[in-house]
């Protein structure tokens, strides 16, 4: 288990490493990285400063040593735009990131769970076909459509929530909402299909002709099975909301959070932050794989980690 | 009874199959899959969209009732009408017309895609499954490697540097798409060279050619398919939301992700300029999962009995 | 003493499916008295197993107990009383060992833990007597060094274990009744014998009724005094073992070529015969039981093989409708 968690961990640098190599190569090789850093405005001077400022007057191992010592020191530079640190602002947006992630999610993995145990419980049934057509029209939906749409109806039309912008509990519904939109598609799908999947299986039989009662057959001797699965997407889904579904998700709510401070780098060209953005999203990656396999092998004794 | 009756037609036509040879059996086979699609409703529904959606990027021009750029500012932010059946946006322009251009880009990016990753991932899976040792440690680590990686915003960071292009657009997406068809592709050819009848026909002295070709191909047809096109609905929407960030299609270019970008603005006042777009986005994404949820089915011989079970006593199937 | 411990009479099972009713079970009769064994005999899909798991209860939408009745100690179990009655004993005074240790364990949990839930459910126990008697339970179906096999989770033992675990759970709320449904036809034939001798030996020494399902006639004639021979839904014979085995020109004598051939056809027809998916196999008509013994040149594993085959189909014949 220790050695398993080691290697995993030295794997999770290696895919940090490579995420760094693949940011230096796009942003100092591809073009010329002054015209792209730069406003198109910029005099010569300014250019030549502003080289030697990001050390682009060395040679090209030279620079990437710089960049790898800062990365490693968590110094990705100023952000050419707010002129502060990059990690800096980074960090102190991470944490309306992780609100809101964490609140999407929750409702999603609740909402999943319940939706497809009620709809395995009677395949067939009205509010089984209704789980499914309606999940996989969730899923079929993108996210920023679904947020426009929730902003016309409660904002514009009902005058019911916020638009957009984070402030009290009723500015976290509608981004929330979204976020968990087309994971609960999703989810219900797996949630139902491996439910009724297990129900089939003979050692819930044996559980039913013990004398336990249904709750528990289901809740407990099923559920049990049926977290394997649902976990290991679940654990996707977080993997996509953090390095994904926030930056269209801050960005039609305005949430000012690390996605919405990604797309405005974009818009503002400032590569510096975005470096710094990708690196942090880059080590939650790591570290939610990491997590997924732990709990994986906590719940299911049949999984040797090797 | 009808099932006696289905049986000895079947008898027929395996005798009439024999006579006439390989091009009758593959008919029959077209026939058999068309009838099955057609008791299916909610499959036959996906296919019909996608079928529809093609039609409609390929004829837009033949389609559309204006040009995807006509301006007219007098008749800026018109709510649908009979001129303009689905209204029109901020510059005048029909929404319609519009949407029906904005297909071509969505199923060009989709295909191109699905074509190039799954080319790709398809090909590594193979050298993977069944070179084994060395070749395949190295493939299977680089696909967890990128897997670990957060590629949506990898692929922001490309694009803002590179600045998107179509093309750009279809290999930032493959780059970040091919690794599922590896995996799946290795899986497949893994467990099937353990089954008996290719051992079998590696023992017979088939080449490792006619033993990929013949034996371990046909084994991954359906599942790569299904995979196909739940990725080109993945793909769909990807393309949607980089031209939503703006760091895909590009004005004067018309798609449906860029459409809904433009229209954020004026939500408050004029709905069906991000309504619109969305729906087709939506129905051609819904319709390629159905489609693969069908097909998914079709592809498993045991679920694909209980489906034909189950309308062998529908009467509304009996009735066709 | 006149009252039975299990009654069974007239029972009715149908299956209504959208390919049509099938009548898995017809007309079934027969009692079990105290500390005896009665064997149900018959081959897959003659309705034995549906029976078994009507007494408890188990068997599920579409199939549905249509008439007759089960009365266990002189009271129904069926109706909204006697479920009542029965969800009281099920696993306490009634308890059924199934047909493949493999898949019948949850595979997530202890094997310590799936009979500790027995015990503290019908016997009230507390965590730690309860830890204690699982263990006493697996010594006494003859598992060696039950205190660490109670830790194990069910893929780290053999498949003789496995049932032996399952007739230590089975037993766990010691019962009156216990019901064997094919106990031995997963394991391979030296482990069946043990678990045979196991489960004789325990009905000995624990006063035990059985009701034993097999559609090994070997297996029946070692163990049992009585048989009820059932075929195609309905009890076609039954009585004293001793008399089915030496009557010439009884049924079960048929010639070994037919069953031979029906094994044959009955894999494909898994695949063929569609109507068969809601109808327990009157393909296999004819079939004689005695035959599979008889026959003991072919492999058992093909056997096993054609009879999973026929359980499979009609699985899926009821998880068709599920779905």
């Amino acid at each position: 288990m220790g050695r398993y968690i080691v290697r995993r961990l030295a794997q999770g640098l290696l895919v940090v490493f490579l995420v760094t190599v693949v940011v230096f190569v796009t942003t100092r090789l591809v073009g010329d990285p002054v015209d792209v850093l730069l406003p198109f405005e910029a005099t010569t001077e300014q250019r030549a400063e502003f080289e030697h400022q990001l050390g682009l007057d060395q040679s090209i191992p030279a620079q990437f040593w710089d960049y790898l010592v800062g990365v490693v020191h968590l110094d990705f530079g100023e952000s050419l735009v707010l002129r502060e640190d990059a990690m800096g602002i980074v960090l102190e947006r991470l944490p309306a990131t992780l609100l809101l992630v964490a609140a999407g999610m929750g409702l999603a993995f609740v909402v999943s769970m319940v939706l497809g145990v009620l709809a395995a419980l009677r395949p067939g049934g009205w509010f089984d076909r209704l789980a499914v057509v309606g999940s996989l029209a969730a899923l079929s939906m993108p996210e920023f459509w679904v947020g426009m749409l929730l902003i016309y109806v409660f904002a514009v039309e009902l005058d019911l929530l916020p638009s957009s912008g984070k402030g009290g509990i009723e500015h976290l519904v509608l981004p929330a909402v979204t976020m968990a939109f087309a994971t609960i598609g999703r989810m219900v799908m797996i949630v139902r299909s491996s439910m009724l999947d297990e129900l089939a299986q003979p050692y819930v039989q044996t559980a039913r002709a013990k004398g336990l009662s249904g709750r528990r057959t289901v809740g407990i001797h099923a559920m049990r099975n049926v977290s394997v699965p649902v976990l290991t997407l679940f654990g996707w889904e977080l993997i996509l909301a953090l390095a994904g579904y926030t930056a269209v998700v801050e960005t039609v709510f305005a949430w000012p959070g690390i996605g919405y401070l990604a797309y405005n780098a974009i818009v503002d060209q400032d590569l510096i932050l975005l470096q710094a953005v990708v690196f942090l999203v880059a080590i939650f990656v790591v570290v939610i794989n990491i997590l997924i396999d732990i709990v994986y092998r906590a719940i299911d004794p049949r999984i040797q980690l090797a | 009874m009808a099932s006696n009756a289905r049986s000895a037609a079947l008898e027929a036509a395996r005798e009439e199959e024999l006579l006439r040879g390989r091009p009758y059996a593959v008919m029959r086979a077209l026939r058999s899959t068309v009838t099955e699609l057609w008791s299916d409703k909610a499959g036959m529904f996906g296919v019909f969209v996608m079928l529809v959606m093609l039609v409609i990027a390929i004829f837009a021009p033949l389609i559309a009732p204006y040009g995807p750029d006509e301006q007219s500012l007098f008749d800026r932010l018109q709510s649908p009408s009979a001129d303009h059946l689905l209204g029109t946006d901020q510059l005048g322009r029909d929404v319609l017309s519009r949407v029906i251009y904005g297909s071509r880009v969505s199923l060009q990016v989709g295909l191109a895609v699905v074509a190039l990753a799954g080319t790709f991932g398809v090909l590594m899976g193979l050298v993977a499954g069944y070179r084994g040792g060395r070749t395949s440690s190295f493939i299977m680590r680089w696909v967890d490697t990128q897997v670990a990686f957060p590629g949506l915003l990898l692929a922001l960071v490309i694009l803002s540097v590179v600045h998107p292009s179509l093309k750009a657009i279809i290999i930032v997406l493959a780059l970040n798409g091919w690794m599922v068809y590896a995996r799946i592709t290795r899986g497949i050819v893994l467990s099937t060279r353990e089954r008996p009848y290719v051992e079998a026909a590696e023992l017979a002295g088939c080449k490792s050619r006619r033993v990929i070709f013949r034996h371990i191909l046909p084994n991954l047809a359906s599942p790569l398919l299904t995979l196909a096109v739940l990725e080109f609905a993945r793909m769909v929407i990807a393309e949607a939301a980089l031209s939503f960030l703006g760091l895909g299609t590009q004005p004067p270019a018309v798609s449906w992700g860029l459409m809904i970008a433009e229209g954020r603005d004026y939500l408050a006042s004029a709905w069906w300029v991000i309504t619109f777009p969305g729906v087709a986005l939506s129905l051609t994404v819904l319709g390629a999962n159905l489609f693969a949820s069908w097909m998914r089915i079709t592809a498993d011989p045991l679920q694909r009995e209980r489906r034909f079970a189950r309308a062998t006593t529908d009467p509304s199937a009996v009735a066709r | 003493m006149s009252e039975h411990l299990l009654e069974v009479e007239s029972l009715e099972v149908q299956f209504v499916t959208r390919a049509g009713t099938a009548h898995a079970v017809r007309d079934v009769s027969f009692t079990v008295d105290r500390g005896e064994t009665l064997g149900l005999v018959g081959e897959s899909g003659s309705g034995k197993s549906v029976t078994a798991f009507s007494i408890l209860g188990l068997i599920q939408l579409p199939g549905r107990i249509t008439g007759g009745d089960v009365r266990w100690k002189g009271e129904s179990l069926l109706g909204t009383a006697g479920q009542r009655r029965l969800q009281k004993i099920r696993g306490k005074e009634l308890a059924i060992v199934f047909q493949d240790p493999m898949t019948s364990l949850n595979p997530l949990f202890t094997v310590g833990k799936q009979i500790g839930e027995v015990l503290r459910l019908h016997r009230g126990l507390s965590r730690g007597p309860a830890r204690e008697r699982v263990v006493e339970l697996l010594d006494l179906v003859g598992i060696p060094s039950p205190g660490a096999k109670a830790k194990a989770y069910p893929h780290e033992l053999s498949g003789g274990q496995r049932q032996r675990v399952m007739i230590a759970m089975a037993l766990a709320g010691e019962p009156e009744l216990l019901i064997a449904d094919e106990p031995t036809t997963a394991l391979d034939v030296t482990i069946q014998a043990q678990i045979l001798e196991l489960i004789a030996e325990l009905q000995a020494r624990l006063g035990l009724a059985v009701l034993l399902i097999t559609h090994d006639l070997g297996v029946v004639a070692e163990v049992c005094k009585r048989v009820a021979v059932m075929y195609g839904g309905k009890i076609m014979e039954a009585g004293a073992a001793s008399d089915l085995f030496e009557r010439p020109g009884h049924p079960l004598h048929e010639g070994p070529a037919r069953l031979d051939a029906e094994a044959r056809r009955r894999p494909a027809a898994a695949h063929g015969d569609r109507r068969s998916a809601a109808e327990p196999s009157r393909a296999a008509a004819g079939m004689s039981v005695r035959a599979a013994l008889l026959d003991s040149d072919r492999p058992l594993r093909e056997r096993d093989a054609a009879a999973r085959a026929a359980r499979a189909r009609k699985g899926g014949g009821v998880l068709a409708c599920l779905r």
